[in-house]
């Protein structure tokens, strides 16, 4: 009943924000130009460039990458048996920054367009999950593994650094202004292909829920009730790598949803049945970063906020009260 | 500043032989007495700070009384970490006086790059991670863009003997203040009067294009910049870039926020604003498949469809070097663009139409 | 029932051979030995955690060592000597995931299967836990949740490592009174590991003693063990007569 409740209450709240946040913060919806600019696109109308071109790609690209996070960040959480686990803190965001970082800074053109960006930070996710899960196999305790994690954030960030140094400064530019995150760099046929990645990851997501709900117990527990953890494992880390670096090469590395999400969910639904956990997840994040966005338009005419700082001004609280809650 | 302002001509009156050097430039001061020169540069940000040196010919002895830390001129060695300083130089040909810069990526002056080619060129690439005693070994003298402050070790450096100047040409608000800046370069080289010469050359032929485009109707609209991140930064109502749109003739003030830096609008307000503007100036890519790689919604607007898009970014190092001590030629290029098609068409000097 | 074949148990070294041992009535079974002698390396091998060094494990005549994953978790339930709890786990939840084995991949309960939980609440009557969040019970509540999540994945064998461990005196009787209840009335093989020699004593009717590397059943019926005899055995020290 209360799951019930909670879907019926967050889908609104979501459609709301999404309206709010594709009419730009106004309350003022003209569905008709809205519609026209998806269906009928008429160029040279500036309204619905502006729908076509840069709002609709901006709100899809606030709810995938809310989504994704939340997503990812829960498969990590679940699979770590840690609700401080996320792609940041594990160091698979750190992966993407750094391909993304030699895909930008070598200067490499075949490796600059849109699409080899999104590759690198894919490739790079997945090769620093892969490591994390390498380590997984040698440390025990989950603690060490967050630290190792860590360890492995600021192993990277020192390269970045070192080749940030011999690095032309207009190169350099694009990748710090990539590192603060953004919304607004999705074009609208850009979002295809997101969207396509997006929509398989999810699906991949329905051979995980089962493992997922057992692996609450342990992966020993898990493994004796049948489970083939070491295959799902690979599934686990694949989807939440592909989330997490889809997301970081669209967006940058969007920091603190993936882990503050899953936890406000777990507190709202109070279950561990992933099939409502992934699903509220998905909800809250697309709400979460829909919010975030919002107040980046509002304070907009005042104040040109990065999307980082505002997720890490309204995460950080998040993770301290989680902190807090646990001891 | 007033008691200084035009003196451009010899006026001997005085006992002293007292003469400013700076007519449009606000941010130094230049005054010559009988065998030295004495130079104050001049805080942007705090007016009150002054620092003063007195630039002293090798084997003159310093005036009685004198407090101020000394110059010998002519400089042989001086490190130049703005574009354009070594610009200036060049003008000056004193290209070879020039011993170390912020990266060679940016130099443009041939002179520089072959003296770098023989190790004789050292690379500054942050002020604030100097080696002092490298430093000591290589220049006489540092000038920086001050840029915020001075360099980290500046202390250490005055105490080895090497001057650290800031050249704040780039905060100058008139065309002409920034090349008369040259004046500084003429005195460390004891070039003055090569330098006084130049600058009445451009002064000359920059007033000459004034007169001309005043005389010639409003032109059109222009749209300015590019996006950085989310947003699109455009020179504001009251900046040095707006200033010179509008003297070349363009329509462009009255519609940016004002303000003297850069105004951010986001991606929706420029299309709203000015899509349909003819050209569009500046924005920062040297081929319109670079621009669309960076954002697909350049496409959108018309100066891009019509490919009226002009920049400098064909050769970006060598306009940085040069616009400060060419304004004549950057606002011969602007009226060009602006005017097209109504002016005797002369060939462009440093911007170039951006290729496909 | 469980068929030992020439099996050898450890890790790297041997901790324990098997030349041929079998386990042929149903019943409960107390695993006891002194600490080291590879008390938890039998059950892992038996769970193939660990894999034989040599030799096999047949269950009800099949290897298990070659049946599949789901084909072992059918035939075998472990129980950890603890469950430490799960926040936002409902009693309920973790029972059912005994039925893991038997669900589809999306690990969709069907009615039987729910009809099946209900039931093991009903048999331990500890329907009181069903909507209580595991974080939040006893060391004693959540064991016999564990027992009832071994009983519903309805494993011919299941294996309890020291089960009694953790718990009170009331609480030790209790889950030894559902586990020899349970071997009777399921006719199940249920195998315990444990120190808890006399209250074993009371409530198993078999012991296996491991002792040097060797793994002896003793039979606690019809004629009941000596404390003395199991003592001996299973430590080899003479505790025959404390004097004072």
């Amino acid at each position: 009943m209360r799951r019930s409740y909670l879907f019926a209450l967050l889908s609104g709240l979501l459609i709301l924000l999404l309206l709010l946040h594709l009419f730009n913060g106004s309350w003022d919806w003209d569905f008709k130009t809205l519609l026209k600019s998806l269906t009928d696109f008429d160029i040279s109308n500036t309204q619905e460039v502006i729908f076509r071109e840069i709002r609709f790609p901006r709100t899809v690209t606030a709810i995938l990458a809310g989504a994704g996070l939340s997503i990812a960040g829960l498969l990590m959480q679940t699979y770590f048996n840690n609700s401080l686990a996320g792609p940041s803190v594990l160091g698979i965001s750190s992966g993407s920054s750094l391909f993304v970082a030699l895909a930008v800074l070598s200067g490499w053109e075949l490796l600059n367009t849109a699409h080899s960006l999104v590759f690198a930070a894919l490739i790079g996710a997945f090769l620093f999950s892969l490591l994390i899960l390498f380590f997984s196999a040698f440390v025990r305790s989950a603690i060490s593994l967050l630290l190792i994690g860590m360890m492995l954030g600021s192993f990277t960030s020192a390269v970045i650094q070192v080749i940030q140094l011999g690095t032309h400064a207009e190169r350099l530019k694009s990748y710090l202004l990539w590192g603060f995150g953004s919304l607004q760099q999705n074009s609208f046929e850009q979002l295809g292909l997101f969207f396509l990645v997006f929509l398989l990851a999810c699906a991949s997501l329905i051979f995980l829920i089962k493992p997922l709900n057992l692996l609450v117990l342990g992966e020993k527990q898990a493994r004796i009730l049948g489970t083939n953890i070491a295959l799902n494992r690979m599934i686990l880390i694949a989807v939440a790598s592909v989330f997490a670096g889809l997301i970081t090469a669209y967006c940058g590395p969007i920091s603190f949803i993936g882990l503050a999400v899953p936890n406000v969910v777990r507190q709202l639904y109070r279950t561990k049945d992933h099939r409502y956990l992934l699903l509220g997840s998905a909800l809250f994040g697309a709400i979460t970063l829909l919010i975030c966005d919002l107040v980046i338009i509002y304070v907009e005419p005042f104040l040109l906020l990065p999307l980082n700082a505002i997720t890490a001004l309204i995460g950080a609280p998040v993770v301290v009260w989680i902190i807090l809650k646990r001891f | 500043m007033l008691l200084f302002l035009s003196c451009q001509g010899n006026s001997p009156e005085q006992a002293q032989k007292q003469q400013s050097n700076c007519q449009y430039a606000k941010h130094f001061r230049l005054t010559s007495y009988d065998h030295y020169n004495k130079l104050e540069i001049i805080n942007p940000d705090d007016p009150e700070e002054i620092s003063s040196y007195l630039l002293l010919p090798r084997g003159q002895k310093a005036p009685k009384g004198n407090h101020l830390p000394i110059i010998e001129t002519p400089v042989n060695r001086a490190i130049v970490l703005s574009a354009t300083s070594i610009g200036m130089m060049a003008k000056l040909s004193e290209s070879t006086t020039i011993s170390g810069v912020s990266s060679m990526e940016y130099v443009y002056d041939p002179l520089v790059k072959e003296a770098f080619k023989q190790g004789k060129i050292m690379e500054v690439p942050s002020i604030n991670q100097l080696n002092p005693e490298r430093v000591y070994r290589q220049a006489e003298i540092l000038l920086y863009n001050g840029f915020g402050q001075k360099p980290a070790q500046a202390q250490k450096l005055e105490q080895l003997g090497v001057h650290c100047l800031p050249i704040y040409d780039w905060r100058e608000a008139h065309p002409l203040g920034k090349a008369e800046w040259i004046i500084l370069f003429g005195a460390l080289t004891d070039q003055l009067e090569a330098a006084q010469n130049y600058l009445q050359e451009i002064e000359e032929a920059y007033k000459g294009l004034i007169i001309q485009s005043k005389k010639l109707p409003k032109g059109p609209r222009l749209l300015s910049g590019s996006i950085y991140g989310d947003h699109w930064h455009m020179p504001a109502a009251e900046s040095f870039n707006a200033e010179l749109y509008e003297l070349a003739g363009a329509n462009y003030k009255a519609y940016v926020k004002p303000g003297s830096g850069s105004a951010a609008y986001n991606l929706e307000e420029v299309l709203e604003g000015w899509r349909d503007v003819p050209v569009w100036i500046n924005p920062q890519f040297k081929s319109k498949q670079e621009m669309l790689q960076s954002n697909s919604k350049y496409a959108y607007f018309k100066a891009f469809q019509d490919g009226e898009l002009y920049c400098y970014t064909h050769d970006p190092n060598r306009f940085w070097e040069y616009s400060a001590i060419e304004p004549h030629h950057v606002l011969s290029d602007l009226m060009q663009i602006i005017h097209r098609g109504k002016i005797p068409e002369k060939k462009l000097y440093f911007y170039r139409k951006i290729s496909e | 029932m469980l068929h030992f074949a020439n099996a050898h148990i450890g890790h790297t070294h041997l901790l324990c051979q098997i030349p041929e041992l079998e386990l042929a009535q149903q019943g409960l079974y107390s695993l006891v030995g002194a600490n080291g002698t590879g008390k938890t390396s039998l059950f892992h091998s038996i769970l193939n955690e660990v894999p034989l060094l040599q030799g096999t494990v047949r269950l009800e005549g099949r290897s298990i060592h070659e049946m599949d994953r789901q084909e072992r978790a059918r035939t075998l339930a472990f129980v950890p000597s603890r469950f430490n709890g799960v926040q936002h786990l409902k009693g309920w939840d973790y029972v059912a995931m005994g039925r893991a084995p038997h669900t589809n991949f999306l690990g969709q309960l069907n009615p039987e299967d729910r009809q099946r939980v209900d039931q093991v609440f009903d048999q331990l009557t500890i329907s009181y836990l069903k909507d209580q969040d595991t974080s939040q019970m006893s060391d004693g509540e959540r064991q016999i949740l564990s027992i009832a999540q071994a009983i519903v994945q309805e494993a011919p064998l299941i294996l309890l490592d020291e089960p009694t461990a953790y718990l009170d005196y009331p609480n030790r009787i209790r889950v030894l009174e559902t586990l020899a209840q349970m071997a009777q009335k399921e006719n199940r093989c249920i195998i315990q590991s444990t120190h808890d020699l006399e209250l074993a004593l009371c409530y198993s009717e078999h012991f296996l003693v491991l002792r040097n590397k060797q793994l002896k059943l003793l039979s606690n019926q019809p004629i009941p063990l000596q404390r003395e005899t199991l003592l001996q055995e299973a430590f080899g020290t003479d505790f025959s007569s404390p004097k004072h």
